[in-house]
């Protein structure tokens, strides 16, 4: 990676975090909690950039002034500065600043290639930004929806209820994550549920039978990096579209689901209603 | 950028030879004067081209054609991409890990060439102590009178309050042995400071949020390792640490004289060399939980010492920095918590990049022996871990 590409890679990686986090383009990916520090990050970048451009040019035109004699070499000085040790330096770099006439002596006395090692690696940066700011790959969905086993067992705080989650919803009616409602439903506290109805959000997953499919959310807190299905199986003799976003209004049948080891949550389906996708598609284990 | 020397000197070879025979063919000074004109006007041209194609980035320019085709085609490429689901998702992961990693590299990387430049070069002199008033060359002074018994827990305390990138700290680590610091501190400091410097630990604790004993491991398994590999180190290699003093990992006069420049340099080399093996490594990680067949997945994930290997191998080929390798070690969704705590140590103390640069310094036996021995603790560490905290 040539010297002057290196600055440039840097300050097109910085423009394309901030405009992504600007938009709002990378918050299907990540929480909104780290939007902040990902414009610092792009500033930061940006400023680097123009710093070390600037310096390349600097140093660059330092050569210039000691070796006049090798404007070939001289002109790749930014790039690889192979300098040869040149007589006059000290007049012909007077009008450049003394960091930059040191940097130039040193290398035109040493004749040794500045930054010799190559940085091929440094395009493997610029790849996956370049690729998101130009494919925008949406929120996750269906496909890593149906990877994992979908209990929550799975999630890196496991299956147990909190205090608060073995507490119940307050109230006849009551919306929940299908996060809590899996390790409510799961619980020794299921009780709880009896006698409510309750409303979860999610996309959908075919099942096994004609009669179920599966309720999907992933639940996450690095957005897309660490997301993890949570699923709940949905008893319901009306067919819903795969991948589409439903509320399901239902109640909790006394049962669980699923296979002993990867148990399920399962709720007995009375309304089936289509719904929009959520800016923020993922669901925090702790809410 | 001006055009090259030897294509400017053909195309003024050119003119003279043409005008000679103009002025052969035509011999009225009018219309001699009028092409001579015309003939001159031509090879002004032809030399403006020549010098502006010289001046031309032919690879920056194909970059920007390469990336406005992207933006013009965006759309249709979304919808293509969106509608291959594996890729799709792959990409999704790959772009949210390289995001949420970028703050926490970026912060890293200023600060380790902030004190590669102007704290570490200084502190050589106080770790390598009472030195030999009559001897020349600090590789001549025995190890055992260079700093004292505390050289090495010292410096590898240092290295949890003084983040670097691994391959910045083994340049450093090079840098203290010349000084005169002995190799046993000098890895201690590489490995603590590139596996839980408080950069890495900060982006532990959010990426693990409400599991202090990752954060926990990290130090205690960062330090020890330090600790042990730093004392071990007359014992481990014999051959390597006499020649540990006698080579260099940057050639001298490679880098900018001014300490500004330097630090300038350093930062934008690290952290493009940064971001890209946290492309790398975020890119083979999620091809694994997310392209790799689910029965595979179920093995491996089942059985907690081939997920440790696993992901042990995908630390070691990545080589993402310590600073951002928590938010890729996460991404692993598919493994037990064992097996990420092993990508968070494993990485930095003997990942494949670090191992490379490390023989320009130690040759190419005391680089693989120094790798192996630390990426075998680093390993034994996280299993101990593992077991302690489930």
């Amino acid at each position: 990676m040539r010297k002057s590409y290196r600055s440039l890679a840097l300050a097109v990686v910085g423009v394309i975090v901030i405009a992504s986090s600007a938009t709002g383009q990378c918050l299907t990916l990540v929480p909104d909690a780290s939007r902040w520090g990902i414009i610092g990050a792009g500033v930061l970048m940006i400023a680097l950039a123009v710093v070390s451009a600037m310096r390349d040019h600097h140093v660059a035109s330092a050569y210039r002034a000691v070796a006049p004699a090798e404007p070939r070499l001289l002109d790749a000085a930014a790039d690889k500065a192979t300098g040869g040790a040149v007589e006059g330096a000290a007049e012909g770099a007077a009008a450049l600043s003394r960091s930059a006439r040191r940097a130039a002596a040193a290398a035109a006395a040493h004749a040794l290639p500045r930054q010799p090692r190559r940085l091929r690696v440094g395009w493997g940066m610029v790849v996956p930004f370049v690729a998101f700011a130009a494919l925008a790959p949406g929120p996750l969905g269906a496909y890593a929806g149906a990877r994992g086993d979908g209990s929550v067992a799975s999630l890196p705080t496991g299956g147990k209820a909190s205090s608060a989650e073995q507490a119940g919803p307050v109230g006849p009616l009551a919306e929940m994550t299908l996060t809590a409602y899996s390790r409510l439903a799961l619980s020794a506290s299921a009780e709880q549920l009896r006698a409510r109805t309750v409303l979860l959000t999610g996309f959908v997953l075919p099942g096994d039978s004609s009669t179920s499919w599966y309720l999907t959310r992933l639940v996450a807190t690095a957005g897309a990096a660490d997301a993890r299905p949570v699923r709940v199986e949905v008893r319901s003799a009306v067919p819903a579209a795969t991948g589409t976003w439903v509320g399901v209004l239902g109640t909790w049948p006394g049962a669980p689901g699923g296979t002993v080891d990867a148990p399920l949550a399962v709720i007995e389906a009375t309304t089936v209603t289509p719904i929009v996708e959520p800016g923020q598609p993922y669901e925090n284990p702790r809410p | 950028m001006t055009a090259e020397p030897p294509e400017r000197s053909g195309s003024s070879a050119v003119p003279a030879r043409r005008s000679d025979r103009h002025r052969g063919a035509t011999p009225g000074p009018q219309r001699r004067s009028l092409l001579a004109r015309v003939d001159g006007a031509a090879v002004r041209a032809r030399e403006w081209f020549e010098s502006v194609r010289g001046a031309i980035p032919w690879a920056g320019l194909a970059v920007a054609a390469g990336l406005i085709a992207l933006v013009l085609a965006r759309g249709w490429l979304h919808t293509a991409v969106a509608s291959v689901e594996p890729l799709s998702t792959w990409l999704a992961v790959v772009a949210s890990v390289c995001l949420q990693g970028l703050p926490f590299l970026v912060a890293g990387v200023l600060l380790s060439a902030a004190l590669s430049v102007w704290l570490l070069p200084r502190m050589a002199h106080r770790l390598s102590g009472p030195l030999a008033p009559d001897a020349d060359d600090p590789a001549e002074v025995p190890a055992s009178r260079r700093g004292g018994p505390l050289a090495v827990p010292v410096s590898a305390l240092a290295g949890l309050v003084l983040p670097q990138t691994s391959a910045r700290a083994a340049d450093t680590a090079a840098e203290w042995c010349r000084a005169g610091v002995t190799p046993g501190a000098a890895h201690a400091y590489r490995l603590s400071a590139a596996s839980a410097n408080p950069v890495a630990l900060v982006s532990t604790a959010v990426f693990f949020p409400g599991q202090p004993g990752v954060l926990a491991a990290r130090v205690g398994i960062g330090l020890v390792l330090a600790l042990l590999v730093g004392w071990a180190w007359p014992v481990l290699s014999g051959a390597s640490a006499a020649r540990a003093g006698g080579l260099r990992a940057v050639p001298a006069g490679a880098e900018d004289s001014a300490e500004v420049g330097r630090f300038i340099d350093r930062a934008r080399d690290d952290l493009l060399r940064g971001g890209g093996h946290l492309a790398l490594a975020a890119a083979l990680a999620a091809a694994f939980s997310q392209l790799v067949p689910a029965s595979w997945l179920e093995a491996v994930g089942g059985s907690t010492l081939a997920a440790v290997a696993v992901a042990g191998v995908l630390a070691v080929l990545g080589g993402a920095d310590a600073m951002a390798n928590a938010v890729v070690a996460v991404s692993l969704t598919r493994f037990p918590l064992v097996a990420q705590l092993a990508y968070l140590v494993v990485g930095p103390a003997a990942d494949l990049s670090t191992a490379v640069r490390l023989t320009a310094w130690l040759g190419r036996r005391g680089a693989a022996q120094v790798t192996v021995v630390a990426g075998a603790l680093a390993v034994l560490g996280a299993v101990a871990a593992g077991v302690v905290l489930t």
